[in-house]
């Protein structure tokens, strides 16, 4: 019989535990939180190397893709993609919870994940518009009228928080409400929650002009949700140790 | 409990020897027995697929499903019957594919993967995770890909959506030229990038498919993406948009030609 994915994962990650897993990412959560909160509950020790926006310009040129996150393996492979890391990390978990190899649960934590997928496109213009709105049609920052890009930026925000953010968290309570459990899948933590988790709370923040602290508490099964997810043991250990 | 039963000695990589006895249907099934089980259970309902009547986001899992040889039926759904039948979807979204026991699986990414499982030989979506996490990764490009050309998109079907006016309301004129520069960008800058990193993908594969030797879900998903940027049915996205990457071409005529992908798209051909 072949090694388990437990045993394959642990190996490729954490091999004879001379060479550190090191994840490379900017000094935010960004889309490499959920990795290192997954690595932290699967226990796998890693490197959290935080790469300053003043030296990604040397860096960049150096990663394949040009992009970050980048997690390089005690074997020397380089592995791009967060949510191929968080998959990864997933499958590394000891007990077998955070990715189910029970095919009939996997597919369901990969429904899910798509569904986080979905929330985090549906919210990206509304984030990039501010930051690159050239992309999106408009005058470059430099060029664009203040007073005109602030309106826009206004009114593609609130658009969000009226009509895609209460879809969305509408179809996560639901999804609570099925599972009958703590998680959005049932009793266990996995790699879905972990990425739901990371996206919703991004809106709590209050860091996006025109997207209030506010906006999420309407939402009652998802903010006692997201209580649930954070007092995990392991995860508010990781947590009070990146601070 | 039932007679058969099977001496399993399973070795503990870390510390001992542990020796089980396992009455058969305990045994852990394989990811592609699993699959199979979910796709076709036991082969008298048949495994549906509902979505628009377009390729979208359903035809890789269509071609995957080919590929794995597991019979589907595959459903159409026309846009005059979207409203009704909307508010009766998972979550007001196709595709949605519904297995044989009646679970309603959601998401394409999610049915591409298990469509991939269900591979009798093991290849679509290698099992061996230093292999499925390659995979992994050009899914993920695939997905920055879209990601880069959505913008395009949206700015001529939704442009709403982007803080424009509606189309109905933006001035044509205006519309049309925003429309072209944001596609011009694309094509010019976003889409060489993403071409390269696909042929170093190529290259690295000994110029096979995207993943090493065997057709994997990544160069399924890749295809339809790429595929469809040679259509020429996007304003200012020319079909010739792709001609200066040989090798991405020549995989793409790799892919189309093997046996089962191009046996399926005979069976679609109108």
């Amino acid at each position: 019989m072949s090694a388990s994915n437990i045993d394959q994962a642990r190996k490729l990650l954490i091999g004879d535990g001379i060479t550190p897993l090191k994840l490379e990412y900017f000094a935010i959560e960004g889309v490499a939180e959920q990795v290192r909160i997954a690595l932290a509950v699967a226990e796998v020790p890693f490197d959290d190397v935080r790469i300053g926006f003043s030296d990604w310009a040397v860096k960049k040129p150096t990663t394949k893709y040009g992009q970050l996150p980048e997690m390089i393996l005690p074997n020397g492979d380089v592995i791009t993609e967060s949510m191929a890391m968080l998959r990864l990390a997933g499958e590394a978990d000891p007990e077998g919870k955070l990715y189910p190899s029970d095919m009939a649960t996997r597919v369901k934590v990969e429904g899910v994940l798509g569904l986080v997928g979905d929330l985090s496109r549906a919210w990206r213009p509304a984030l990039y518009i501010g930051m690159r709105p050239e992309a999106f049609g408009y005058p470059t920052s430099a060029e664009w009228d203040k007073e005109v890009k602030d309106a826009t930026i206004k009114k593609v925000r609130e658009a969000f928080l009226s009509n895609e953010l209460p879809r969305y968290m509408g179809c996560f309570t639901d999804l609570l409400k099925e599972s009958g459990g703590k998680f959005l899948l049932g009793d266990d933590l996995t790699i879905a929650d972990i990425a739901a988790y990371q996206q919703i709370l991004y809106f709590k923040k209050g860091i996006a002009d025109y997207v209030p602290k506010e906006c999420m508490d309407p939402f009652k099964e998802i903010n006692d949700w997201m209580e649930r997810v954070i007092s995990i043991p392991k995860i508010a250990a990781y947590k009070a140790k990146a601070k | 409990k039932s007679g058969q039963h099977s001496l399993e000695a399973v070795a503990d990589h870390t510390t001992q020897i542990i020796v089980t006895c396992l009455p058969h249907s305990t045994m852990p099934k394989s990811n592609i027995d699993q699959a199979r089980d979910l796709l076709i259970g036991d082969g008298k309902t048949p495994l549906k697929l509902e979505y628009f009547p377009i390729e979208g986001l359903a035809e890789q899992v269509r071609i995957a499903l080919a590929v794995a040889d597991v019979p589907f039926d595959d459903i159409r759904i026309g846009y005059d019957e979207w409203g009704e039948k909307k508010s009766t979807t998972r979550h007001g979204q196709l595709p949605e594919m519904t297995l044989p026991n009646g679970v309603v699986v959601t998401e394409s990414m999610a049915m591409l993967r298990l469509a991939g499982e269900a591979d009798p030989e093991g290849k679509l979506y290698p099992s061996d995770l230093a292999a499925r996490v390659k995979v992994e990764g050009i899914l993920g490009l695939v997905e920055d890909m879209a990601r880069a050309w959505r913008p395009s998109l949206f700015v001529f079907h939704r442009p709403e959506l982007l803080g424009h006016p509606s189309s109905d309301k933006w001035e044509n004129d205006i519309k049309v030229a925003t429309v072209k520069k944001v596609r011009s960008n694309f094509v010019d800058k976003g889409l060489p990038r993403f071409m390269e990193y696909f042929t170093n993908y190529i290259k690295e594969s000994g110029y096979k498919y995207l993943a090493g030797e065997d057709l994997t879900i990544a160069d399924i998903a890749a295809y339809q993406q790429i595929s469809y940027f040679k259509k020429g049915v996007a304003d200012y996205v020319p079909k010739v948009c792709l001609d200066p990457f040989m090798e991405v071409n020549e995989w793409m005529e790799r892919v189309i030609s093997h046996p089962k992908i191009a046996s399926y798209k005979a069976s679609k051909a109108k």
